[in-house]
Protein backbone atom coordinates (compact mmCIF):
# COMPACT_ATOMS: atom_id res chain seq x y z
CA UNK A 1 0.00 0.00 0.00
CA UNK A 2 1.22 3.58 -1.22
CA UNK A 3 2.08 6.33 1.64
CA UNK A 4 -0.11 8.46 -0.71
CA UNK A 5 -3.26 6.30 -0.47
CA UNK A 6 -2.80 6.54 3.23
CA UNK A 7 -2.53 10.33 2.64
CA UNK A 8 -6.11 9.88 0.36
CA UNK A 9 -7.64 7.83 3.14
CA UNK A 10 -6.93 10.22 5.82
CA UNK A 11 -8.25 13.23 3.83
CA UNK A 12 -11.48 11.24 3.52
CA UNK A 13 -12.04 10.07 6.79
CA UNK A 14 -11.31 13.71 7.63
CA UNK A 15 -13.46 15.20 5.02
CA UNK A 16 -16.35 12.37 6.26
CA UNK A 17 -15.81 13.44 10.02
CA UNK A 18 -16.25 17.26 9.29
CA UNK A 19 -19.32 17.05 6.63
CA UNK A 20 -20.91 15.01 9.45
CA UNK A 21 -19.59 17.26 12.51
CA UNK A 22 -22.85 16.55 14.84
CA UNK A 23 -22.87 12.69 14.84
CA UNK A 24 -18.96 12.38 15.04
CA UNK A 25 -19.19 14.73 18.36
CA UNK A 26 -21.57 12.30 19.38
CA UNK A 27 -20.04 9.17 18.87
CA UNK A 28 -16.72 10.46 20.54
CA UNK A 29 -18.89 11.49 23.44
CA UNK A 30 -20.60 8.44 23.59
CA UNK A 31 -17.08 6.66 23.48
CA UNK A 32 -15.92 8.65 25.88
CA UNK A 33 -18.45 7.97 28.11
CA UNK A 34 -18.57 4.23 28.39
CA UNK A 35 -14.77 4.26 28.64
CA UNK A 36 -14.86 6.45 31.45
CA UNK A 37 -16.96 4.23 33.26
CA UNK A 38 -14.76 1.06 32.22
CA UNK A 39 -11.46 2.92 33.32
CA UNK A 40 -13.00 4.42 36.60
CA UNK A 41 -14.15 0.91 37.23
CA UNK A 42 -10.71 -0.82 36.72
CA UNK A 43 -9.13 2.04 38.62
CA UNK A 44 -11.83 1.36 41.80
CA UNK A 45 -11.47 -2.64 41.47
CA UNK A 46 -7.28 -1.61 41.50
CA UNK A 47 -8.11 0.08 44.75
CA UNK A 48 -9.83 -2.60 46.46
CA UNK A 49 -7.29 -5.04 45.81
CA UNK A 50 -4.94 -3.13 47.24
CA UNK A 51 -6.78 -2.62 50.12
CA UNK A 52 -7.28 -6.35 50.67
CA UNK A 53 -3.98 -7.61 49.90
CA UNK A 54 -2.70 -4.95 52.47
CA UNK A 55 -4.94 -6.74 55.25
CA UNK A 56 -4.08 -9.71 53.73
CA UNK A 57 -0.98 -9.28 54.67
CA UNK A 58 -2.02 -7.96 57.84
CA UNK A 59 -4.43 -11.55 58.92
CA UNK A 60 -3.21 -12.12 62.02
CA UNK A 61 -5.24 -12.55 65.42
CA UNK A 62 -4.20 -10.22 68.14
CA UNK A 63 -4.35 -11.61 71.30
CA UNK A 64 -4.58 -8.74 74.53
CA UNK A 65 -3.05 -9.70 77.34
CA UNK A 66 -3.93 -8.21 80.76
CA UNK A 67 -1.80 -5.39 82.73
CA UNK A 68 -1.63 -8.41 85.62
CA UNK A 69 0.65 -10.90 83.52
CA UNK A 70 3.98 -10.10 84.06
CA UNK A 71 6.97 -10.11 81.76
CA UNK A 72 8.12 -13.58 82.94
CA UNK A 73 4.96 -14.91 82.07
CA UNK A 74 4.52 -13.23 78.92
CA UNK A 75 8.09 -15.22 77.73
CA UNK A 76 6.60 -17.81 79.00
CA UNK A 77 3.10 -17.61 76.99
CA UNK A 78 4.95 -16.14 73.95
CA UNK A 79 7.10 -19.22 73.74
CA UNK A 80 4.17 -21.70 74.25
CA UNK A 81 1.77 -20.08 71.41
CA UNK A 82 4.87 -20.42 68.84
CA UNK A 83 5.29 -24.00 69.55
CA UNK A 84 1.54 -24.61 68.51
CA UNK A 85 1.94 -26.33 65.31
CA UNK A 86 -1.23 -24.56 63.23
CA UNK A 87 1.03 -20.98 64.08
CA UNK A 88 3.72 -19.09 61.70
CA UNK A 89 4.83 -16.47 63.72
CA UNK A 90 4.39 -14.65 67.06
CA UNK A 91 5.36 -11.42 67.97
CA UNK A 92 4.86 -9.31 70.86
CA UNK A 93 3.77 -5.26 70.81
CA UNK A 94 3.77 -3.16 73.72
CA UNK A 95 1.06 -0.95 74.56
CA UNK A 96 3.46 1.42 73.83
CA UNK A 97 4.31 0.51 70.60
CA UNK A 98 0.24 0.32 69.73
CA UNK A 99 -0.22 3.68 70.61
CA UNK A 100 2.44 4.89 68.67
CA UNK A 101 1.47 2.85 65.71
CA UNK A 102 -2.19 3.98 65.98
CA UNK A 103 -0.81 7.75 65.90
CA UNK A 104 1.12 6.94 62.55
CA UNK A 105 -1.77 4.95 60.39
CA UNK A 106 -4.06 8.46 61.83
CA UNK A 107 -1.46 10.74 60.09
CA UNK A 108 -1.40 14.32 61.00
CA UNK A 109 -5.13 13.46 62.65
CA UNK A 110 -2.81 11.18 65.21
CA UNK A 111 -2.15 14.18 67.52
CA UNK A 112 -5.48 13.59 68.57
CA UNK A 113 -4.18 10.65 70.86
CA UNK A 114 -1.17 12.65 72.37
CA UNK A 115 -2.87 12.91 75.57
CA UNK A 116 -3.36 9.08 76.23
CA UNK A 117 0.60 8.57 76.06
CA UNK A 118 0.46 9.30 80.16
CA UNK A 119 -2.29 7.06 80.60
CA UNK A 120 -2.24 4.35 77.55
CA UNK A 121 -5.34 2.43 78.04
CA UNK A 122 -4.30 0.05 75.48
CA UNK A 123 -3.16 -3.03 76.15
CA UNK A 124 0.39 -5.57 75.35
CA UNK A 125 -0.62 -8.00 72.85
CA UNK A 126 0.81 -10.57 71.25
CA UNK A 127 0.00 -10.95 67.62
CA UNK A 128 0.06 -14.16 66.49
CA UNK A 129 -0.48 -15.34 62.58
CA UNK A 130 -1.52 -18.66 61.59
CA UNK A 131 0.13 -20.92 58.83
CA UNK A 132 -3.02 -20.58 56.85
CA UNK A 133 -6.18 -18.30 56.85
CA UNK A 134 -8.29 -21.56 57.63
CA UNK A 135 -6.89 -22.41 60.85
CA UNK A 136 -7.18 -18.78 62.00
CA UNK A 137 -10.72 -19.79 64.04
CA UNK A 138 -8.60 -22.70 65.69
CA UNK A 139 -5.48 -20.87 66.71
CA UNK A 140 -8.20 -17.78 68.16
CA UNK A 141 -10.06 -20.59 70.72
CA UNK A 142 -6.70 -21.80 71.75
CA UNK A 143 -5.38 -18.52 72.14
CA UNK A 144 -8.95 -17.72 74.26
CA UNK A 145 -8.23 -20.41 76.33
CA UNK A 146 -4.89 -18.94 78.01
CA UNK A 147 -4.60 -17.44 81.41
CA UNK A 148 -4.14 -14.13 81.13
CA UNK A 149 -5.45 -13.37 77.52
CA UNK A 150 -8.61 -10.83 78.27
CA UNK A 151 -9.76 -10.79 74.67
CA UNK A 152 -9.11 -12.20 71.11
CA UNK A 153 -9.62 -10.67 67.58
CA UNK A 154 -9.15 -11.25 64.07
CA UNK A 155 -9.90 -9.40 60.69
CA UNK A 156 -10.55 -12.92 58.70
CA UNK A 157 -14.10 -11.91 57.95
CA UNK A 158 -13.12 -8.33 56.65
CA UNK A 159 -10.68 -9.80 54.14
CA UNK A 160 -13.21 -11.94 53.05
CA UNK A 161 -15.93 -9.84 52.46
CA UNK A 162 -13.27 -7.48 50.76
CA UNK A 163 -12.69 -10.34 48.48
CA UNK A 164 -15.83 -10.65 47.62
CA UNK A 165 -16.15 -6.74 47.36
CA UNK A 166 -13.24 -7.14 44.48
CA UNK A 167 -15.47 -9.88 42.43
CA UNK A 168 -18.50 -7.78 42.64
CA UNK A 169 -16.74 -4.72 41.52
CA UNK A 170 -15.20 -6.13 38.97
CA UNK A 171 -18.18 -8.39 37.63
CA UNK A 172 -20.24 -4.87 37.84
CA UNK A 173 -17.82 -3.44 36.01
CA UNK A 174 -17.87 -5.55 33.50
CA UNK A 175 -21.11 -5.73 33.03
CA UNK A 176 -21.89 -1.68 33.17
CA UNK A 177 -18.62 -1.72 30.69
CA UNK A 178 -20.34 -4.21 27.82
CA UNK A 179 -23.38 -2.65 28.07
CA UNK A 180 -22.11 0.44 27.26
CA UNK A 181 -19.51 -0.84 25.24
CA UNK A 182 -22.22 -2.17 22.86
CA UNK A 183 -24.35 1.31 22.69
CA UNK A 184 -21.15 2.80 21.82
CA UNK A 185 -20.70 0.58 19.13
CA UNK A 186 -24.16 0.96 17.98
CA UNK A 187 -23.39 4.45 17.72
CA UNK A 188 -20.26 4.24 16.20
CA UNK A 189 -22.02 1.96 13.26
CA UNK A 190 -24.76 4.52 12.72
CA UNK A 191 -22.04 7.37 12.46
CA UNK A 192 -20.12 5.14 9.71
CA UNK A 193 -23.27 4.45 7.83
CA UNK A 194 -24.79 7.35 7.92
CA UNK A 195 -21.23 8.79 6.00
CA UNK A 196 -21.41 5.35 3.87
CA UNK A 197 -24.68 6.51 2.40
CA UNK A 198 -23.74 10.17 2.09
CA UNK A 199 -20.59 9.22 0.10
CA UNK A 200 -22.68 6.38 -1.88
CA UNK A 201 -21.87 8.16 -5.11
CA UNK A 202 -18.58 8.04 -4.70
CA UNK A 203 -18.40 4.63 -3.07
CA UNK A 204 -20.26 3.54 -6.39
CA UNK A 205 -17.51 4.87 -8.53
CA UNK A 206 -14.79 4.20 -7.11
CA UNK A 207 -16.26 0.71 -7.25
CA UNK A 208 -16.65 1.33 -10.92
CA UNK A 209 -13.01 2.70 -12.04
CA UNK A 210 -11.44 -0.54 -9.82
CA UNK A 211 -10.71 0.38 -6.27
CA UNK A 212 -10.13 -2.75 -4.07
CA UNK A 213 -12.12 -2.93 -1.35
CA UNK A 214 -9.48 -2.21 1.24
CA UNK A 215 -9.32 1.21 -0.47
CA UNK A 216 -12.99 1.67 -0.19
CA UNK A 217 -13.06 0.76 3.27
CA UNK A 218 -9.81 2.30 4.76
CA UNK A 219 -11.35 5.68 5.25
CA UNK A 220 -14.62 4.30 7.40
CA UNK A 221 -12.39 2.20 9.29
CA UNK A 222 -10.02 5.24 9.78
CA UNK A 223 -13.49 7.42 10.65
CA UNK A 224 -14.43 4.84 13.27
CA UNK A 225 -10.87 4.82 15.14
CA UNK A 226 -10.59 8.44 15.37
CA UNK A 227 -13.91 8.77 17.09
CA UNK A 228 -12.58 5.65 19.56
CA UNK A 229 -9.32 7.13 20.52
CA UNK A 230 -10.69 10.99 20.79
CA UNK A 231 -13.25 9.28 23.09
CA UNK A 232 -10.54 7.22 25.05
CA UNK A 233 -8.13 10.12 24.80
CA UNK A 234 -11.00 12.34 26.38
CA UNK A 235 -12.38 9.78 28.99
CA UNK A 236 -8.23 9.01 29.79
CA UNK A 237 -7.63 12.52 30.53
CA UNK A 238 -11.08 12.46 32.94
CA UNK A 239 -10.09 9.19 34.50
CA UNK A 240 -5.80 10.45 34.98
CA UNK A 241 -7.69 13.66 36.53
CA UNK A 242 -10.61 12.39 38.83
CA UNK A 243 -8.07 9.20 40.41
CA UNK A 244 -5.37 12.12 41.31
CA UNK A 245 -8.38 14.31 43.31
CA UNK A 246 -9.11 10.77 44.72
CA UNK A 247 -5.52 10.11 46.12
CA UNK A 248 -5.26 13.48 46.98
CA UNK A 249 -7.99 13.24 49.28
CA UNK A 250 -7.70 9.71 50.88
CA UNK A 251 -3.98 10.34 51.40
CA UNK A 252 -5.01 13.49 53.57
CA UNK A 253 -8.12 12.40 55.17
CA UNK A 254 -7.76 8.60 55.42
CA UNK A 255 -3.74 8.28 55.14
CA UNK A 256 -4.09 5.05 57.03
CA UNK A 257 -6.60 2.85 53.80
CA UNK A 258 -3.81 1.59 50.73
CA UNK A 259 -4.46 3.56 46.97
CA UNK A 260 -3.21 2.66 43.61
CA UNK A 261 -0.36 5.34 42.50
CA UNK A 262 -1.21 7.43 40.26
CA UNK A 263 1.59 6.42 37.79
CA UNK A 264 0.18 2.82 37.95
CA UNK A 265 -2.69 4.36 36.72
CA UNK A 266 -0.98 6.22 33.84
CA UNK A 267 0.85 3.75 32.80
CA UNK A 268 -1.77 0.72 33.10
CA UNK A 269 -5.34 2.27 33.21
CA UNK A 270 -4.68 4.96 30.73
CA UNK A 271 -3.83 3.25 27.39
CA UNK A 272 -6.07 0.23 28.31
CA UNK A 273 -8.61 3.06 28.26
CA UNK A 274 -7.34 4.19 24.26
CA UNK A 275 -6.12 1.18 22.87
CA UNK A 276 -10.30 -0.03 23.60
CA UNK A 277 -11.56 2.82 21.96
CA UNK A 278 -9.73 2.10 18.92
CA UNK A 279 -10.61 -1.33 18.92
CA UNK A 280 -14.49 -0.30 19.42
CA UNK A 281 -13.74 2.40 16.88
CA UNK A 282 -12.42 -0.19 14.48
CA UNK A 283 -15.41 -2.73 15.14
CA UNK A 284 -18.41 -0.19 14.84
CA UNK A 285 -16.85 0.79 11.37
CA UNK A 286 -15.90 -3.00 10.21
CA UNK A 287 -19.75 -4.22 11.61
CA UNK A 288 -20.92 -0.97 9.49
CA UNK A 289 -19.31 -2.05 6.28
CA UNK A 290 -20.17 -5.58 6.50
CA UNK A 291 -23.65 -4.94 7.40
CA UNK A 292 -23.82 -2.67 3.94
CA UNK A 293 -21.87 -4.56 2.22
CA UNK A 294 -20.35 -1.64 0.58
CA UNK B 1 -11.39 -8.70 -26.95
CA UNK B 2 -15.29 -9.35 -25.57
CA UNK B 3 -16.44 -12.83 -26.23
CA UNK B 4 -20.14 -13.25 -25.23
CA UNK B 5 -20.87 -17.29 -25.05
CA UNK B 6 -24.41 -18.60 -25.03
CA UNK B 7 -25.18 -16.02 -22.67
CA UNK B 8 -28.52 -15.71 -20.71
CA UNK B 9 -29.69 -13.77 -17.79
CA UNK B 10 -32.63 -14.42 -15.55
CA UNK B 11 -33.34 -11.71 -13.06
CA UNK B 12 -34.97 -12.56 -9.69
CA UNK B 13 -38.95 -13.36 -10.49
CA UNK B 14 -37.83 -14.93 -13.89
CA UNK B 15 -37.58 -11.52 -15.59
CA UNK B 16 -35.63 -11.78 -18.96
CA UNK B 17 -32.49 -9.93 -19.34
CA UNK B 18 -30.40 -11.64 -21.94
CA UNK B 19 -31.24 -15.25 -24.00
CA UNK B 20 -28.78 -16.96 -25.72
CA UNK B 21 -26.85 -13.96 -26.72
CA UNK B 22 -23.51 -15.48 -28.87
CA UNK B 23 -21.37 -12.08 -30.09
CA UNK B 24 -17.36 -11.54 -30.72
CA UNK B 25 -16.10 -8.09 -30.31
CA UNK B 26 -12.77 -7.97 -31.88
CA UNK B 27 -9.76 -5.23 -30.46
CA UNK B 28 -10.61 -1.75 -31.71
CA UNK B 29 -13.93 -2.32 -32.96
CA UNK B 30 -16.70 0.71 -32.53
CA UNK B 31 -20.02 -1.24 -31.69
CA UNK B 32 -23.52 0.80 -30.79
CA UNK B 33 -25.87 -1.66 -28.85
CA UNK B 34 -29.49 -0.56 -29.79
CA UNK B 35 -32.98 -1.58 -28.94
CA UNK B 36 -35.69 -0.38 -27.05
CA UNK B 37 -35.75 0.17 -23.35
CA UNK B 38 -35.75 -2.79 -21.75
CA UNK B 39 -34.22 -4.87 -24.51
CA UNK B 40 -31.32 -5.77 -22.67
CA UNK B 41 -28.66 -3.11 -24.05
CA UNK B 42 -27.37 -1.79 -20.15
CA UNK B 43 -27.74 -5.88 -19.01
CA UNK B 44 -25.22 -6.76 -21.55
CA UNK B 45 -23.29 -3.87 -21.08
CA UNK B 46 -23.33 -4.80 -17.35
CA UNK B 47 -21.74 -8.24 -17.96
CA UNK B 48 -19.04 -6.58 -19.33
CA UNK B 49 -17.43 -4.50 -16.61
CA UNK B 50 -19.04 -7.55 -14.19
CA UNK B 51 -21.84 -5.03 -12.64
CA UNK B 52 -23.78 -8.61 -13.36
CA UNK B 53 -22.62 -11.97 -14.13
CA UNK B 54 -24.61 -14.40 -16.38
CA UNK B 55 -27.27 -16.86 -15.46
CA UNK B 56 -25.21 -19.29 -17.69
CA UNK B 57 -23.07 -19.08 -20.53
CA UNK B 58 -19.22 -17.05 -20.37
CA UNK B 59 -18.36 -13.63 -21.13
CA UNK B 60 -14.90 -13.22 -21.73
CA UNK B 61 -12.86 -9.62 -21.67
CA UNK B 62 -9.42 -9.63 -23.07
CA UNK B 63 -9.23 -13.39 -22.54
CA UNK B 64 -10.97 -13.26 -18.58
CA UNK B 65 -13.74 -15.14 -17.92
CA UNK B 66 -15.58 -12.38 -15.72
CA UNK B 67 -18.54 -14.53 -14.05
CA UNK B 68 -15.56 -16.67 -12.83
CA UNK B 69 -13.09 -13.78 -11.17
CA UNK B 70 -12.73 -14.04 -7.53
CA UNK B 71 -14.64 -10.74 -6.13
CA UNK B 72 -10.98 -9.60 -5.32
CA UNK B 73 -10.27 -9.46 -8.44
CA UNK B 74 -13.31 -7.99 -10.11
CA UNK B 75 -11.28 -4.25 -9.50
CA UNK B 76 -8.45 -5.25 -11.39
CA UNK B 77 -11.12 -6.00 -14.77
CA UNK B 78 -12.57 -2.73 -14.22
CA UNK B 79 -9.16 -0.47 -14.08
CA UNK B 80 -8.88 -1.98 -18.01
CA UNK B 81 -12.58 -1.04 -18.89
CA UNK B 82 -13.62 2.62 -18.61
CA UNK B 83 -17.55 3.23 -18.47
CA UNK B 84 -19.45 6.31 -19.43
CA UNK B 85 -23.46 6.86 -18.27
CA UNK B 86 -26.27 9.07 -19.01
CA UNK B 87 -26.03 10.53 -16.07
CA UNK B 88 -22.56 11.27 -15.88
CA UNK B 89 -22.17 10.50 -12.17
CA UNK B 90 -19.23 13.24 -11.58
CA UNK B 91 -18.89 13.96 -7.83
CA UNK B 92 -20.58 17.93 -6.84
CA UNK B 93 -17.98 18.77 -4.66
CA UNK B 94 -15.02 18.23 -6.99
CA UNK B 95 -13.91 20.07 -9.21
CA UNK B 96 -12.97 19.23 -13.05
CA UNK B 97 -9.45 18.02 -12.66
CA UNK B 98 -10.17 15.72 -9.37
CA UNK B 99 -12.66 14.29 -10.75
CA UNK B 100 -10.83 13.16 -13.25
CA UNK B 101 -7.81 12.79 -11.03
CA UNK B 102 -10.00 10.70 -8.62
CA UNK B 103 -10.09 7.07 -11.28
CA UNK B 104 -5.62 7.36 -10.72
CA UNK B 105 -5.92 8.46 -6.82
CA UNK B 106 -8.48 4.97 -5.89
CA UNK B 107 -6.60 2.92 -7.52
CA UNK B 108 -3.69 3.86 -6.66
CA UNK B 109 -1.97 4.44 -10.13
CA UNK B 110 0.61 6.86 -12.10
CA UNK B 111 0.54 8.98 -8.73
CA UNK B 112 4.23 10.57 -10.18
CA UNK B 113 2.43 11.59 -12.83
CA UNK B 114 -0.93 12.07 -12.19
CA UNK B 115 -0.99 15.73 -13.18
CA UNK B 116 0.29 15.10 -16.80
CA UNK B 117 -2.11 11.79 -17.22
CA UNK B 118 -5.08 14.02 -16.04
CA UNK B 119 -4.44 17.14 -17.98
CA UNK B 120 -4.17 14.73 -20.82
CA UNK B 121 -7.07 12.83 -20.54
CA UNK B 122 -9.11 16.36 -20.65
CA UNK B 123 -6.97 17.49 -23.37
CA UNK B 124 -8.27 14.27 -25.42
CA UNK B 125 -12.04 15.22 -24.79
CA UNK B 126 -10.82 19.23 -25.13
CA UNK B 127 -11.76 20.72 -22.00
CA UNK B 128 -8.82 20.89 -20.50
CA UNK B 129 -9.36 24.63 -19.91
CA UNK B 130 -12.09 23.49 -17.53
CA UNK B 131 -9.81 21.80 -15.33
CA UNK B 132 -10.69 24.07 -12.27
CA UNK B 133 -14.35 24.66 -12.85
CA UNK B 134 -16.46 23.22 -10.64
CA UNK B 135 -19.37 20.40 -12.32
CA UNK B 136 -22.36 22.76 -11.75
CA UNK B 137 -20.10 25.31 -13.72
CA UNK B 138 -20.53 23.00 -16.75
CA UNK B 139 -22.76 22.12 -19.94
CA UNK B 140 -24.35 19.14 -20.39
CA UNK B 141 -22.07 18.28 -22.61
CA UNK B 142 -18.62 19.40 -21.10
CA UNK B 143 -19.87 17.32 -18.53
CA UNK B 144 -20.18 14.36 -20.16
CA UNK B 145 -16.70 15.09 -21.22
CA UNK B 146 -15.29 15.14 -17.82
CA UNK B 147 -17.24 11.56 -17.46
CA UNK B 148 -15.57 10.77 -20.77
CA UNK B 149 -12.01 11.78 -19.35
CA UNK B 150 -12.29 9.70 -15.98
CA UNK B 151 -13.23 6.54 -17.82
CA UNK B 152 -9.87 7.03 -20.43
CA UNK B 153 -7.62 8.60 -17.86
CA UNK B 154 -6.80 4.86 -16.75
CA UNK B 155 -5.95 4.20 -20.34
CA UNK B 156 -8.44 1.42 -20.46
CA UNK B 157 -9.04 -1.30 -23.27
CA UNK B 158 -12.61 -1.54 -23.74
CA UNK B 159 -14.54 1.98 -23.17
CA UNK B 160 -18.38 1.46 -22.62
CA UNK B 161 -20.81 4.05 -22.98
CA UNK B 162 -24.70 3.95 -21.34
CA UNK B 163 -26.81 6.02 -23.42
CA UNK B 164 -23.89 9.17 -22.84
CA UNK B 165 -25.88 11.08 -25.26
CA UNK B 166 -29.36 10.59 -23.86
CA UNK B 167 -29.48 13.79 -21.59
CA UNK B 168 -28.41 16.03 -24.42
CA UNK B 169 -29.28 17.95 -27.78
CA UNK B 170 -28.46 16.78 -31.24
CA UNK B 171 -25.69 18.78 -31.68
CA UNK B 172 -23.98 18.18 -28.52
CA UNK B 173 -24.80 14.39 -29.26
CA UNK B 174 -23.02 14.40 -32.33
CA UNK B 175 -19.63 16.01 -30.48
CA UNK B 176 -19.58 13.76 -27.74
CA UNK B 177 -19.73 10.91 -30.40
CA UNK B 178 -17.19 12.18 -32.28
CA UNK B 179 -15.21 11.98 -29.76
CA UNK B 180 -15.88 8.40 -28.68
CA UNK B 181 -14.86 8.00 -32.35
CA UNK B 182 -11.36 9.77 -31.95
CA UNK B 183 -11.12 7.78 -28.63
CA UNK B 184 -11.95 4.49 -30.77
CA UNK B 185 -9.33 5.55 -33.90
CA UNK B 186 -6.72 5.58 -31.33
CA UNK B 187 -7.51 1.93 -31.01
CA UNK B 188 -9.76 1.85 -27.69
CA UNK B 189 -12.21 -0.80 -28.05
CA UNK B 190 -16.00 0.71 -27.82
CA UNK B 191 -19.00 -0.64 -26.57
CA UNK B 192 -22.23 2.16 -27.18
CA UNK B 193 -26.08 1.54 -26.33
CA UNK B 194 -28.17 4.33 -27.49
CA UNK B 195 -31.60 4.51 -29.20
CA UNK B 196 -31.00 7.44 -30.86
CA UNK B 197 -31.01 6.32 -34.40
CA UNK B 198 -29.45 9.34 -35.56
CA UNK B 199 -26.64 8.88 -33.95
CA UNK B 200 -26.68 5.58 -35.48
CA UNK B 201 -27.17 6.28 -39.07
CA UNK B 202 -24.89 9.39 -39.10
CA UNK B 203 -21.88 7.23 -37.66
CA UNK B 204 -22.18 4.30 -39.35
CA UNK B 205 -20.53 1.47 -37.62
CA UNK B 206 -21.15 -1.68 -36.42
CA UNK B 207 -24.77 -2.32 -35.24
CA UNK B 208 -25.90 -4.98 -32.64
CA UNK B 209 -29.88 -4.47 -32.58
CA UNK B 210 -31.51 -5.99 -29.59
CA UNK B 211 -35.44 -7.00 -28.59
CA UNK B 212 -36.52 -8.88 -25.63
CA UNK B 213 -33.16 -10.19 -24.46
CA UNK B 214 -32.19 -11.51 -27.91
CA UNK B 215 -29.99 -10.34 -30.75
CA UNK B 216 -32.23 -10.05 -33.61
CA UNK B 217 -29.59 -8.09 -36.04
CA UNK B 218 -25.49 -7.41 -35.97
CA UNK B 219 -24.27 -5.64 -39.08
CA UNK B 220 -21.57 -3.25 -39.95
CA UNK B 221 -22.84 -0.04 -41.21
CA UNK B 222 -26.53 -0.73 -40.88
CA UNK B 223 -29.30 2.01 -41.17
CA UNK B 224 -30.49 1.93 -37.46
CA UNK B 225 -34.48 1.48 -37.68
CA UNK B 226 -36.00 1.81 -34.49
CA UNK B 227 -39.49 0.69 -35.31
CA UNK B 228 -39.93 -2.77 -33.86
CA UNK B 229 -40.34 -5.75 -34.42
CA UNK B 230 -37.19 -5.94 -36.36
CA UNK B 231 -36.95 -9.23 -38.63
CA UNK B 232 -34.14 -11.50 -37.13
CA UNK B 233 -31.72 -12.44 -39.28
CA UNK B 234 -29.53 -14.55 -37.24
CA UNK B 235 -27.37 -13.23 -34.83
CA UNK B 236 -24.73 -12.87 -37.25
Amino acid sequence: MRLSSWSFYWSEAGRNISRNAVLALASVSSTAVSLLVFGLFIALSMNVAAVTSALEGQVGIQAFISDQVGATALQTMEKEIASWPNVKSVSYIPKGTALKNLVKDFGSQGNFFTPLSKDNPLLNAFFVKAKSPDEVPAVANHLKRLSGVSNVSYQAPVVDRLFKLVTVVRLVGLGIGILLALGTLLIIQNAIRLGIFARRREIQIMRLVGATDGFIHWPFLLEGMIFGVLGGAVSAAIIAGVYRLYTHVIRTSLPFIPSVAESQIDHLVVPAVVLFGLLLGYLGSHLSLRRVRV
Amino acid sequence: MLSFRSVSKIYPRSIVGLTDIDLEIGKGEFVFVVGQSGAGKSTLLKLVYREEVPTSGAVLVNGWDVARLSPGRVPYLRRHIGVVFQDVRLLSQRSVFDNVAFTLRVTEEAHRDLRRRVIEALDMVGIADLKDKMPFQLSGGEQQRVGIARAMVGRPIVLIGDEPTGNLDPQTSEDILRTFIDINRMGTTVLMATHDSNLVDTFRQRVVALDSGRIIRDELAAAYDDSPPLQARGHL
